[in-house]
């Protein structure tokens, strides 16, 4: 590219740029089973009695730091779920869905039966892996596209 | 909200544009990863990123990581202002060229 591309010239670097900020094709299945489970966890935890709660909860937390940092030394960027204009209505989507199943588990906990939080948590599981994968795809749409 | 088309000759240099280009659709990005998408030197990204920092377009920040100071940056609410309004110029400029037949 020159030094002073022109319009057309630009508009294809800024989508060069973005387009290396993608995972690589080989994208790990285990990024989604291993967030999966975290998030599983953390609905799932809701039902159980104390102290196993608090002490799952806190497992599932550290994992989640966990996993972000080895993201970030990884792929060497950061983006919040909840920063990319479109994708973030899928985190929101996400999160409206955890906090139902989570006051299942709670109704599990509390009314019964007591084997509910088996249920939410595997829905919690699933939840994270379909909308991982489905807030990843709005994000690589937004990302070929030129303005934001 | 849609930025007012403006030029910024800050921005539109290639390497400095391809930084902006990346930190606009992240929260953060380092150094090293930034220096291999755009493929430049070291001391090349440093300036680049000298120049957008003396413009308030960007915010580096030193972390450590395994014992070693590594460098994040990201762009401020200018930043990415100016960078929506740069690139709303360019889709407004190359609109105006014809396409190739």
């Amino acid at each position: 590219m020159s030094q002073d591309p022109n319009p057309a010239e630009a508009l294809a670097s800024i989508r060069q740029a973005r387009d290396t900020l993608l995972p690589p094709a080989t994208y790990p299945i285990s990024y989604d089973l291993i967030y999966g489970v975290i998030c599983g966890l953390l609905v799932a935890c809701q039902g159980l009695p104390q102290p196993w709660s608090l002490l799952v909860l806190v497992i599932s937390l550290a994992g989640l730091a966990l996993m972000v940092r080895m993201w970030r030394d990884r792929m060497g960027y950061w983006i919040n779920g909840y920063s990319p204009r479109r994708a973030r209505w899928v985190a929101i989507g996400m999160v409206v869905v955890f906090i139902a199943l989570m006051g299942g588990s709670l109704y599990g906990r509390y009314v019964g039966p007591d084997w509910l939080f088996l249920v939410t948590g595997a829905l919690g599981f699933v939840t994270a892996i379909i909308g991982g994968r489905v807030w990843m795809a709005v994000w690589r749409r937004e990302l070929a596209e030129t303005g934001r | 909200m849609i930025a007012a088309p403006t030029f910024d000759p800050v921005i539109h240099a290639p390497g400095r544009l391809q930084i902006c280009a990346i930190l606009s659709s992240v929260d953060e990005a380092e150094f090293a990863m930034i220096r291999e998408a755009i493929k430049v030197s070291d001391s090349v990204l440093s300036k680049h990123l000298k120049q957008l920092e003396d413009a308030g377009y960007i915010a580096p920040r030193k972390a450590p990581i395994d014992g070693r100071q590594r460098t994040w940056v990201s762009l401020t609410a200018a930043g990415r202002k100016a960078f929506a309004a740069h690139v709303a110029e360019l889709t407004r400029l190359a609109a105006l060229v014809p396409a190739q037949a």
